[in-house]
Order: structure tokens, then C-alpha cells, then sequence
């Protein structure tokens, strides 16, 4: 029988020669028939592994000689038995290392993940509470909202002072406090364009008590040659007293009456 | 005889896809545990008998989902050994390297009665170092554990004239190797 198995593996291990085009080789192909050999040495089989065969060995004639399913009888009874045990046991051991890698490898993409998520988590709550960061965002916020006021009326800050200022010559000390200058400070800079009263022309009285509409005053600020210049007496009255200026007296110069006669000669 | 042994055994499961586990198993392990031994020495793993054991632990619990008979279930057990193989030499670089050895340490200067004594089967083991890792493979597989080209090419992830080419080329290799090797002994 050896020398069936024998020429087998030299009929294998020719026709490899023969597929490699090395057939007319004489050292390789007894390398090959000796590591051919390495796989002729049956291991003695493990205890779990024997508790399997032992099963299948009582049942394996049972099931040639005798009738395949017979209930009857203990020995092939035990012979099912001993295989689930040995199983329950093989699938609680290590096993396969390649199911349990995948498994780590999952298992560590999750908890990536939620470090990831915890570390992001934590870190806004974090940049919130601090002050700094707070401040910060004032800051941009106050700079947004500055250049975003400050670029509406900046253009329009020559518009409001010609209407307010053809009527009246005193104008320049009130014109003080209303000047946009105070203006960025408003808090609603963008609702008060809609709201503006603007052809209702007393936009000048007020603007001077709520800055709030102030930023609007501009907006709705039409042409000069349309405002009135009269403005409403029960809206002046309310008007805080405006200082008075003391204007200087204008002195009377005593001009001659009479000419000095020229000398014409 | 274990070629003819497997052989018949194989004939004989051919068409028995709902054959009893057990007698599955226990045909199994007759036929295929020696190369599968012989497969796992030749790559050179860390106490191959008792991986063999493990494989066919590991193969045990799928038989039942097993189809092709003693052929189908050949693969399946080289699948497993092959990534008990994977396995080991993955672990290996994970562990630590150790002080190499240095032969002008050591006294010795001819080989051992136990050398001459294991040296036929150890020479085997050895024949395929210095090869490349998948043509060791490759010979591995066609060789020690007698798997045609389309299960080695599905063991591997690979075509079957990837399989072909590394096999040429592998076997060009050993012979180039153990020329080389002839020709050291000899000296």
C-alpha cells in the first residue's frame, strides 16, 4: 500500500514538475517527494479531540451495521452526548482568533468613536463656560454688529444733518447728542429700517430721546428737497430745552452819516 | 497508504452532504490530520501537533453548515490552518524581540547526534525558508497539504493563474535553493 501511496506522490510530483517546465530536474523532485513526506506522520489525537473521534467511533458502527436511528440504544445515546459537550466546550475556548480580531477591531471602532464624541462633548462645554472665549465672542459680536451699523449710516451720515440744519441756525448744539456717532451702540440695528416712519418727517424729535429708532432715522431719510422744514409745534414741545447759546451781541459800529467830503481838487 | 486511505475516503463521502458529523469528523481527522501537521511544520509554526488539534476543534462545530463532502470539508480544515498560520506569525511580531543567536558564541562546531538523528523530517520543515512568504505558501499548500490549484487560489484570496505563476516561480526558486544547498553540503 506504501508503494501505491508512493507512486502517487511521485505521479504528483511530476506532473508539478511537468506544470513548471522543470521535468528534466533530478534535485528538486527528491526535495519534493521529502517535503511531500511531511505530511504522512499522523498526530496522536488532543483528549477533546480523542472525546470527538471516541463519538464518532461508537457511532460509526452503529450506524453501518446496525439501523441508523435506534433510540434504544444507550451506547449510541452516549456516543451524541459526548460530542455536544466537547462542543459547548470548543466554541467557549478561544476558538478562532481570526472572529475574535474582528470583534476587537469593532469593538475598538466604537470606542473610538465615543471618545471621540465625549472628547468633542466635553470641549464645547468647555469653551462655553469659559470667559475668555465668552468675551471673545462679545467681542466678534460687537465688531459684526459695528461694522454692520456703522457701514449703513456711515454713508448716510451727511443725509440727516442738511435736513435738520437749513431751519434753524442753532442747530449745532443739539445736533450733538442725535449725531450717528452714538448710533452703533443701538442693539437693533436690523428691524428698525422696516418700522422707520420716515415720511412722517419728525424723524429729527424722535431719534433724540429713544436711540433706538435713531438707526432707522437714516435709513428712511429721503431726499433734503422733500422734508418739511416746518416741524410741529406739539412735537417740539416736548423737546428737551435745548441750552441756549448766548450769541454774541453784534456791536453797532457807529457808521458816519455824513461822508467827509472828499477832496475832489 | 494514508494517500490511498484519504483517497477512498474521499470517494466515499463524495455525495454525502448529510452524512452524521461525527463519522465526518473522524474520516476527516484520519485523512487530513497528517498533512495538515506536515502543512503547519513546513510554515514553520510554534508546536504544530497541538494546532492541529486546534484546527479540527475549530472545524468540529461546522460541520453541519459543511457542503462537498470529505473534499469540501479539506478546504475548510486548510482555511482554518491557514489562519491558525496567519495567526501565529502575527503574534510573533507582536512579541519582543529576543537576543539573536550569535554562532561565534558557540562552541559547537559539528552538528549534534540528535541533528543527524531528526535531520530527515527537519531538513523537510526547512527546505522552504529563504523562499518568499507566498511561494512557501503556495508550496505549502499544493505540496504538503495536496490541494489542487482552485482551492489554493481560494485559500490565498487569489486567481488561479496567480496560483500558477507563484507556483512556477516558486518552484524555481527551491530549485535555485537547493542547488545552492547541494552544493554547501558538499564542500
Amino acid at each position: 500500500m506504501s508503494d501505491t501511496a508512493g507512486s502517487r506522490s511521485e505521479g504528483f510530483v511530476d506532473q508539478l514538475l511537468l506544470e513548471a517546465d522543470l521535468d528534466d530536474d533530478g534535485q528538486l523532485r527528491p526535495a519534493l517527494l521529502q517535503l511531500r513526506a511531511l505530511g504522512t506522520e499522523v498526530p496522536e489525537p488532543s483528549a477533546a479531540v480523542a472525546a470527538l473521534l471516541g463519538g464518532a467511533h461508537a457511532a460509526g458502527p452503529g450506524e453501518t451495521s446496525a439501523a441508523p436511528a435506534d433510540p434504544a440504544e444507550p451506547a449510541a445515546a452516549d456516543s451524541f452526548a459526548a460530542p455536544v459537550d466537547v462542543r459547548a466546550g470548543t466554541t467557549g475556548s478561544p476558538g478562532d482568533e481570526l472572529a475574535a480580531r474582528r470583534r476587537a477591531k469593532r469593538r475598538a471602532a466604537l470606542t473610538a468613536l465615543t471618545l471621540g464624541v465625549t472628547l468633542t462633548a466635553g470641549g464645547a462645554v468647555a469653551a462655553a463656560s469659559d470667559q475668555g472665549i465668552r468675551d471673545s465672542f462679545t467681542h466678534l459680536n460687537h465688531a459684526v454688529t459695528s461694522f454692520v451699523t456703522g457701514s449703513g449710516p456711515a454713508g448716510q451720515r451727511q443725509a440727516p444733518v442738511p435736513p435738520t440744519q437749513p431751519g434753524e441756525p442753532a442747530a449745532p448744539a443739539p445736533a450733538a447728542p442725535v449725531s450717528p456717532a452714538a448710533v452703533p451702540t443701538a442693539p437693533v440695528p436690523a428691524e428698525a429700517p422696516a418700522g422707520a416712519p420716515a415720511s412722517d418727517a419728525p424723524a429729527v424729535p424722535e431719534g433724540v430721546p429713544s436711540p433706538a429708532v435713531t438707526p432707522g432715522k437714516p435709513a428712511g431719510v429721503p431726499a433734503p428737497g422733500s422734508l418739511p422744514t416746518a416741524v410741529p409745534t406739539e412735537v417740539t414741545d416736548r423737546l428737551p430745552q435745548r441750552p441756549q447759546v448766548p450769541l454774541p451781541e453784534v456791536p453797532q459800529l457807529p457808521l458816519p452819516t455824513t461822508l467827509p467830503a472828499a477832496p475832489h481838487q | 497508504m494514508l494517500d490511498t486511505l484519504a483517497q477512498a475516503e474521499t470517494e466515499e463521502f463524495e455525495n454525502t452532504a448529510g452524512a452524521d458529523p461525527a463519522v465526518l469528523f473522524a474520516a476527516a481527522y484520519r485523512s487530513f490530520a497528517g498533512p495538515v501537521q506536515g502543512y503547519l511544520k513546513a510554515r514553520g509554526v510554534d508546536d504544530p501537533e497541538a494546532v492541529t488539534q486546534d484546527v479540527f476543534l475549530a472545524f468540529y462545530p461546522r460541520i453541519e453548515s459543511l457542503t462537498g463532502g470529505l473534499q469540501g470539508a479539506k478546504s475548510l480544515i486548510f482555511s482554518i490552518a491557514h489562519a491558525r498560520m496567519v495567526d501565529h506569525y502575527r503574534r510573533l511580531e507582536r512579541r519582543p524581540h529576543l537576543t539573536p543567536y550569535d554562532p561565534h558564541d558557540d562552541a559547537r562546531t559539528s552538528p549534534s547526534a540528535e541533528e543527524d538523528a531528526v535531520g530527515i523530517t527537519g531538513g523537510a520543515a526547512a527546505m522552504l525558508e529563504g523562499l518568499a512568504d507566498e511561494h512557501q505558501e503556495v508550496l505549502a499548500l499544493r505540496i504538503v497539504a495536496d490541494l489542487s490549484i482552485e482551492q489554493v487560489a481560494a485559500i490565498m484570496g487569489k486567481s488561479t493563474g496567480a496560483i500558477k505563476q507563484l507556483q512556477r516561480r516558486a518552484l524555481q526558486n527551491l530549485k535555485a535553493q537547493t542547488l545552492k544547498r547541494n552544493q554547501a553540503n558538499h564542500e
